[in-house]
């Protein structure tokens, strides 16, 4: 009895305050706003996170070191110490609010969290994959080389863009001799040349398989103007 | 009640009331205030000022009824609100941080609702749930509260949770081993 009148109060209440105007409906308006919001919010992570992911894989492909992978154990582990792993966690970290994000609509929270990460971290890959297929880092980079970015744009991309890893060298084959030969090589698009004297393991001929002129990759360890090679990809 | 707002159904009535017709929010919260009580009470075991926490859902529906899209069903939607009002109530009230994160929204699982074991089993919860249960986690208290007392379906209670649907099952699942457990280690006979 108690609460049936208690519940009759609720009521009752509730109704006084919505006729007195002390309690106003929220308009359509607004609730169409906010998921516009939203909606901008989820499109602008999820560009962020593609633009990011897009130039970790354009820094793996300018600096070759995807070839790491096929010089073994020790080429797979470097390969892992050579990943931009700051870029890497940040770009998770958006992958998981964006899932958040997600998360307010009903196809979101109907699956399970590494169901919705899987999913959403394969689509923006495909999409960075696909962004690498055409000129667009290569044309960012190359203006902010020459410092021809808009607002500020030079400093960011080049702070963002991943730096080579120090146990890897892309250059040219300018002298061969035995189990050695001289490279020029640049540590960053734009920066000066360099020279080093690559040592190969002891038994192997150089000049069977390259020649001057020859572009090559190079893993190995780099001490005193010689690096000391443990796997060489000839790139051309 | 009249006879004329008796024959409509929730959505009938939101929808009027989105328009601006006043007295057909008065026949939902008829409709649901007994049942957001009995909700809360057992949800917020420790909360004496339950009137006001279900006057707040009322008051938010009708903020946000505009928001409702009408083609779904109502049910989840007020529930939803009233899940949100009472976890703010139990953070509002509790010294410690709420655990609400579920590692069983991580991973999918397959797990079928069964009417049978349910019906089997409805008895005996609700007969754990009466004696209290406070000694459990919130998370595992309002998924028995929903399950067994308001008697939703596993789909309604993950719209209400946005959960998915299989993690219902699970914690669910989880839910009565812990509560068996509690009144056992209470010594607490049924």
């Amino acid at each position: 009895m108690n609460q049936e009148i208690q519940q009759l109060n609720i009521k009752d209440q509730i109704l006084k305050k919505i006729e007195s105007g002390e309690i106003h409906m929220k308009s359509k308006a607004y609730f169409v706003f906010r998921l516009g919001l939203l909606a901008v919010l989820i499109f602008f992570i999820f560009v962020v996170s593609t633009f990011l992911l897009s130039l970790v894989i354009f820094s793996i492909n300018t600096n070759g070191n995807l070839f790491l992978l096929g010089f073994g154990a020790k080429g797979f582990y470097d390969f892992l110490l050579a990943l931009p792993w700051f870029l890497l966690i940040i770009n998770i970290g958006l992958i998981l609010f964006l899932d958040q994000l997600l998360k307010s609509f009903k196809f979101g929270y109907k699956s399970s969290i590494m169901y919705l990460f899987i999913v959403t971290f394969i689509f923006i890959t495909i999409l960075s994959t696909l962004i690498n297929l055409t000129s667009f880092h290569g044309n960012i980079a190359q203006r902010a080389q020459d410092k021809n970015l808009p607002l500020g744009g030079n400093g960011f991309y080049e702070g963002m863009a991943p730096r080579p890893y120090s146990g890897t060298f892309k250059g040219t084959v300018l002298f061969i001799e035995e189990n050695t030969f001289d490279i020029s090589y640049t540590r960053t698009r734009g920066a000066s040349l360099e020279l080093a004297k690559v040592v190969a393991m002891p038994n192997i001929e150089v000049g069977e398989f390259l020649k001057i002129g020859d572009t090559v990759f190079v893993a190995g360890t780099l001490y005193d103007g010689n690096i000391t090679a443990y796997g060489i990809k000839k790139l051309n | 009640m009249n006879n004329e707002s008796s024959n409509l159904s929730d959505e009938e009535l939101a929808k009027l009331v989105s328009i601006g017709d006043i007295d057909k929010f008065g026949v939902l919260m008829e409709r649901y205030q007994a049942k957001l009580f009995r909700y809360g009470k057992k949800f917020l075991v420790d909360n004496d000022n339950i009137e006001d926490v279900v006057q707040d859902v009322f008051i938010k529906t009708y903020k946000n009824i505009k928001s409702f899209d009408t083609t779904q069903r109502f049910s989840p939607w007020i529930y939803r609100i009233a899940h949100n009002t009472y976890i703010n109530a139990i953070k509002k009230n509790s010294l410690n941080p709420l655990n609400y994160f579920d590692f069983d929204t991580l991973i999918s699982y397959t797990i079928v609702e069964d009417p049978i074991i349910k019906e089997r089993e409805q008895k005996e919860i609700k007969d754990f749930i009466d004696k209290g249960l406070s000694n459990i986690e919130d998370k595992f208290r309002e998924i028995l509260v929903l399950y067994y007392i308001e008697e939703l379906s596993y789909k309604e209670i993950a719209e209400i949770l946005y959960i998915p649907i299989s993690t219902v099952g699970v914690r669910i699942m989880r839910a009565k081993k812990v509560l068996k457990e509690k009144y056992k280690e209470l010594k607490i006979e049924i």
